[in-house]
């Protein structure tokens, strides 16, 4: 058998075992990492270089980070602070509790954003007596969203942001401000689904809701004192980090290890809340792409979509765009993205074209693709089945109802956008 | 020494369809931390511990908090606890069970006790119910022999 079709077998294995997620995905990427260099299609040192070892270290430095800061009780005070803002009225609570989690969920990854907000959610719903679900959906989807705005929000935006050298701030410019917009429509959006959940009256409820002291969340003062000054110093870096020729891990890095050292934590403590597994499921993908790319696979999918929109950028970034959307809608974005990146270099390399709009074509599929279904994002799974486990069923129907056609909006408006900005 | 020595030979327990109410008086009485749900043959099917009770007795969305002092008394405690009194244990017991047969030595039966943070371990022959088996009752036991 030849290695291109091996190493291709490979891929494909992988790409939708880690969708189905039957079996571990950690487990599935790195056994197609070593079944590659096992039969030889790579050596060990062409797959161990092909780890970009800058996102794996900015993911570690932002895990470590948010491990200290979510001791603190920080996130929960300013859920409950801004929910408090609604006055007691569901639509705005909807609109407030989305916006934050949207926030929140551009410096924070989806998955911790979910965790910290449901259960607040669940809290003022109960006292409400309100059904917590459209809350949860919109925040849900609003994670997703506000992951899209930097380069720290959403894993295929680190990925990205490293594979094309983009900074914290390209990322700010060129795509927060239309994050910023698809978060104040989705609550309106979600609205359209719940009328008769909008309107009811919690009078009595927010009685309750409005006693909740926000202060009493905090849980370490001292720490989230300087935890704040090492997070905005961290942020206040990212911004220069391009200038200051620093890469984007290495800032990362310092901010973790400055905050280890002044919150005096064991660091065996915080390494333990430290996903290694994710860390590893991206190392085994690096090396499992590197494996189709070096048989020449990677080299004949670009000149395919280059053959297909005859070389247009119009045409290439839109089939980015929509191809990124409809697939992370069902696949794992993780994987799409890490496969994408050597497709699109690929086709700079061809075209000689200025790259930006494919980017972040590939940066808006994969992140809002997220919203398309319920296994498209790990986040989905979580706050459904925090839902589940408090007697709310959300089936895979009830997402896809909502979050199908709001993928489905969010793609269309990143069409006019790209378009407009960079393609007229 | 065996268990069957050792172990608490009452055999106290209440069916799957018990209510919570019911289960709680019992625990009281007999001053139990625990204890086994059994099916018509005496076959252990489940564990009810004081903790099952009190963690159901909290609203499930403060098992999702991280910390929910934020949030007042607003008698939630008691209110869940009004709504669960007369619910079947089977919905709050817990299914994995950890039993240990009769003929077990003490000291396999302690190493169970620590390594799964039991407070009550029923005692079994042949999956029936014959006894109960708590850190205490094993601890006075070795420490009372001449």
């Amino acid at each position: 058998m030849n290695q291109t079709f091996i190493a291709l077998i490979i891929f494909i294995t992988t790409l939708i075992f880690v969708s189905l997620e039957k079996i571990n995905r950690t487990v599935i990427a790195l056994a197609g990492a070593l079944l590659l260099i096992i039969l030889k299609i790579l050596n060990q040192h062409e797959a161990f270089s092909a780890i970009d070892f800058n996102t794996i270290g900015l993911l570690t430095g932002m895990m470590v980070m948010i491990s200290i800061i979510k001791r603190t009780g920080l996130f929960q005070y300013l859920a409950i602070k801004i929910s408090k803002l609604s006055r007691g009225n569901v639509f705005s609570l909807l609109f407030f509790l989305s916006i934050i989690t949207g926030i929140l969920s551009s410096v924070l990854d989806n998955v911790t954003t979910i965790i910290l907000i449901v259960p607040i959610t669940l809290a003022i719903c109960e006292n409400l007596e309100i059904s917590p679900a459209p809350m949860v959906l919109s925040e849900i989807f609003a994670s997703n969203i506000g992951g899209t705005a930097t380069l720290i929000g959403d894993p295929p935006n680190i990925i990205i942001g490293s594979a094309a050298h983009l900074s914290f701030m390209d990322f700010i410019i060129n795509l927060a401000p239309f994050a910023l917009i698809l978060l104040i429509i989705l609550p309106f959006f979600i609205s359209l689904f719940y009328k008769k959940e909008m309107t009811q009256n919690i009078e009595e409820g927010w009685a309750k809701v409005e006693k909740f002291d926000e202060k009493k969340a905090i849980e370490d003062p001292l720490l989230l004192k300087k935890s704040l000054i090492v997070f905005f110093l961290t942020i206040f870096v990212f911004v220069f980090h391009h200038n200051l020729g620093l890469e984007a891990a290495t800032v990362a890095l310092a901010g973790a290890t400055l905050l280890l050292l002044v919150s005096n934590i064991d660091p065996a403590e915080t390494f333990l809340e430290v996903e290694w597994s994710t860390l590893f499921f991206f190392i085994g993908l690096f090396i499992v792409v590197a494996g189709v790319e070096k048989v020449g696979a990677i080299q004949w999918l670009s000149n395919k979509i280059i053959t297909l929109t005859r070389g247009n950028l119009t045409l290439i970034t839109m089939a980015v765009l929509w191809g990124s959307g409809i697939s992370c809608s069902f696949i794992n974005n993780i994987s799409y993205t890490i496969s994408m990146v050597p497709v699109i270099h690929t086709i700079g390399k061809v075209t000689a074209f200025n790259l930006s709009p494919i980017w972040w074509a590939l940066s808006l599929g994969a992140c809002l693709g997220g919203n398309g279904t319920f296994i498209a994002a790990a986040a989905n799974l979580v706050g459904v089945n925090i839902l589940k486990r408090q007697g709310w069923v959300v089936t895979f129907k009830d997402f896809f109802r909502i979050g199908f056609p709001i993928m489905l909006i969010s793609i269309i408006l990143s069409s006019v956008y790209l378009f407009l900005r960079y393609l007229l | 020494m065996k268990i069957k020595e050792v172990m608490i030979p009452d055999l106290t327990s209440v069916s799957a369809d018990t209510p919570v109410k019911e289960v709680v008086k019992i625990m009281s009485r007999q001053r139990m931390a625990g204890l086994p749900v059994v099916d018509n043959e005496q076959n252990v099917i489940g564990i009810i511990t004081e903790s099952d009770i009190t963690k159901a007795c909290l609203p499930g969305y403060y098992k999702e908090l991280r910390n929910p002092s934020f949030i007042p008394d607003f008698d939630q405690f008691s209110k869940q606890a009004k709504k669960i009194a007369h619910l079947p244990v089977k919905e709050f017991m817990t299914t994995t069970v950890y039993s240990v047969e009769e003929d077990t030595s003490r000291t396999e039966a302690a190493d169970l006790l620590f390594r799964k943070h039991l407070r009550i371990v029923p005692v079994v022959r042949a999956g029936k119910l014959v006894g109960i088996l708590t850190p205490s009752c094993l601890c006075k036991n070795v420490m009372e022999e001449d």
